[in-house]
């Protein structure tokens, strides 16, 4: 049996790697023989014997308590544990009461270094065990598939945060108690170690409070995903034996307005294409593809030069013409001569007299052939002409 | 009275039967959506009047409009496609829900190592045998992201991601209700 630090140390530095290779296969079994082909029968039994390594039948470990320290001091032990903090508090008021009733320096000052143990492991166990609730609930809610062992899972870590909210509840209400105690404590070490932890505290309210939050929020969510994957199975059931439209309420669902538009698949439109081909699935996937492979002809369009304002202005020359051949065609079936003819017409527009001896001139010489030109003279306003009449077979 | 600038981007985007969402992993989309949020009462009465109603989902905006007796029957037959497809994806994966992950070769994987999947995957809707497992894996996403309920977040990884859109369909599946089943 090793009763000395010095003792200890040695036995286990000198088979240091005994040790880190039973660490480092701690949650496997480790052969006796395995071990004792490296360093020998001998030393592994002395090991054995002092209580260093503990063995099983063939197989070895570390002793229990060793291995505690060495997943404390490297913070490897990835387990919950809450229920220390618990004793520690006790300690911590007994080591009080103590340190107040005892009148000695020297018994004052062993418990107030025991006080300080406590005051400065308390933070550190209680941070650590939030870090390491943080990361199971995250993990399990994001990896556990199973829903039933996901549920429960979460409602264990839940249990454990709730632990570890009453013992930061306890450590306020211990620091509030004793609170004469660290006020009037002379050493300045304790005084900041208090301090110190109550400020931690604060911080870790805000965080456990928040992490409770999140935890039943993941249980909730799992709760109601499980819910709906028992509700669609169920569905699915209806579903293949047909039943869904019968005993269900589903037509009223599907009646409601706020339906997004696509799921009206249905808009009309003409179409050389035969339906069935149009509301396919893949059919917005060959629009798609001609669409890149055909370029389509594309018309350019040349505008043409702008139009001059002038053209807008209107500048018309108005003249009248005279229709000889209506008016011949009107003369040859009437009796008067030619003269009286254009004299008396009426004309759209008006003529004076000069202009109406332009006419008549125009058609007695245009149509000669056709007209009789009697010998005949008479008079109108100094100008004598000539009597010009229709011939009579013409 | 003035309407937001994106008014005419909100319009296209909707009018296609797509959902505006708050996950997108678009950023711009993501924008609109804000802007949805905050002009919700004028871009609504501004699109009532040509026949379209900007609805609001839990993280989501969509037009709907009014249902023609003939597209009864669609959505219903749409609604049955969607029972199938999200049950799968269920069997797939328990998590399955908006913010939900996947990319085409972790399902083809799981539908690989799981009979019941597999024969779910078979009788879905246009799912046909002669693809190959990775095909039809592909199309049930596309399907979904088709329909605006999830997008395609990392073209390469074909890694798909369930939009909040999705909630719409959910929502629907789960006001259905089922009877008792001792009575039955």
């Amino acid at each position: 049996m090793i009763t000395t630090i010095s003792k200890l140390l040695s036995a286990m530095h000198r088979d240091r790697k005994v040790f880190e290779t039973l660490f480092e296969k701690r949650h496997t079994s480790v052969a006796f023989h395995e071990i004792a082909r490296d360093i020998g029968e001998d030393r592994l039994n002395f090991l054995v014997n002092t209580d260093l390594i503990v063995q099983n039948d063939e197989h070895i470990e570390i002793n229990e308590r060793v291995l505690t320290f060495f997943e404390d001091f490297l913070e490897t032990n990835s387990d919950v544990e809450i229920g220390d903090i618990d004793e520690l508090l006790e300690n911590l008021v007994h080591h009080i009461n103590l340190h107040q009733n005892v009148g000695s320096y020297e018994l004052k000052e062993r418990y107030l270094s025991r006080i300080q143990r406590v005051l400065k492991k308390v933070p550190n166990i209680i941070l650590k065990n939030l870090s390491l609730l943080q990361l199971h609930i995250g993990l399990t809610y994001k990896t556990q598939t199973a829903y039933e062992n996901k549920i429960t899972e979460l409602k264990h870590y839940k249990t454990k945060l709730e632990k570890l909210m009453g013992i930061e509840q306890k450590v306020e209400k211990l620091l509030h108690d004793e609170d004469d105690f660290f006020k009037t404590i002379y050493s300045h070490e304790t005084v900041m170690l208090v301090l110190r932890l109550k400020g931690r505290m604060r911080e870790l309210r805000v965080s456990l409070i928040e992490l409770q939050k999140q935890v039943i929020e993941y249980i909730n969510k799992s709760l109601q995903n499980q819910a709906f994957f028992e509700h669609m199975i169920r569905l699915k059931e209806l579903k293949s034996t047909l039943e869904l439209k019968e005993r269900t309420n589903i037509y009223d669902l599907v009646e409601v307005e706020n339906t997004p538009i696509s799921l009206n698949k249905r808009e009309f439109f003409s179409t050389f294409l035969e339906t069935d081909y149009i509301y396919g699935e893949d059919f917005e996937e060959i629009v798609e593809k001609i669409k890149l492979n055909k370029s389509l002809p594309t018309r350019e369009v040349k505008k043409a030069a702008a139009v001059e304002d002038s053209f807008f202005e209107s500048n018309d020359d108005e003249a009248s013409m005279i229709d000889t051949d209506a008016l011949h065609e009107q003369f040859i079936v009437q009796d008067k001569d030619l003269f009286t003819f254009v004299q008396d017409r009426e004309f759209s527009a008006e003529k004076s007299f000069e202009q109406r001896i332009e006419i008549y001139c125009q058609m007695a010489l245009m149509y000669e052939d056709l007209y009789y030109f009697d010998n005949h003279y008479d008079l109108r306003d100094d100008y004598e002409y000539l009597m010009i009449y229709a011939k009579e077979s013409a | 009275m003035s309407y937001p600038n994106q008014t005419q981007e909100i319009f296209e985007l909707l009018s296609r039967g797509n959902f505006i969402c708050e996950n997108s992993p678009v950023r711009n989309e993501r924008k609109l959506f804000n802007r949805c949020e905050e002009e919700h009462k004028e871009l609504y009465t501004f699109f009532e009047h040509i026949g379209y109603y900007l609805e609001q989902g839990n993280g989501y905006y969509y037009f709907s409009k009014k249902l023609q007796n003939n597209q009864i029957e669609d959505k219903l037959e749409a609604i049955l496609d969607y029972i199938d497809l999200v049950e799968f994806m269920l069997q797939y994966s328990g998590t399955f829900g908006v913010g939900f992950r996947t990319t085409v070769s972790e399902l083809s994987e799981a539908v690989k190592a799981n009979v019941v999947l597999k024969d779910r995957l078979d009788r879905i809707k246009g799912s046909y045998k002669s693809l190959t497992l990775h095909q039809q894996c592909a199309k049930v996403l596309e399907r979904f992201r088709k329909s605006g309920y999830m997008a395609l977040e990392d073209e390469h990884e074909e890694r798909y991601l369930v939009l909040s859109s999705y909630d719409y369909i959910q929502t629907f599946l789960e006001a259905i209700e089922v009877p008792n089943f001792e009575s039955a």
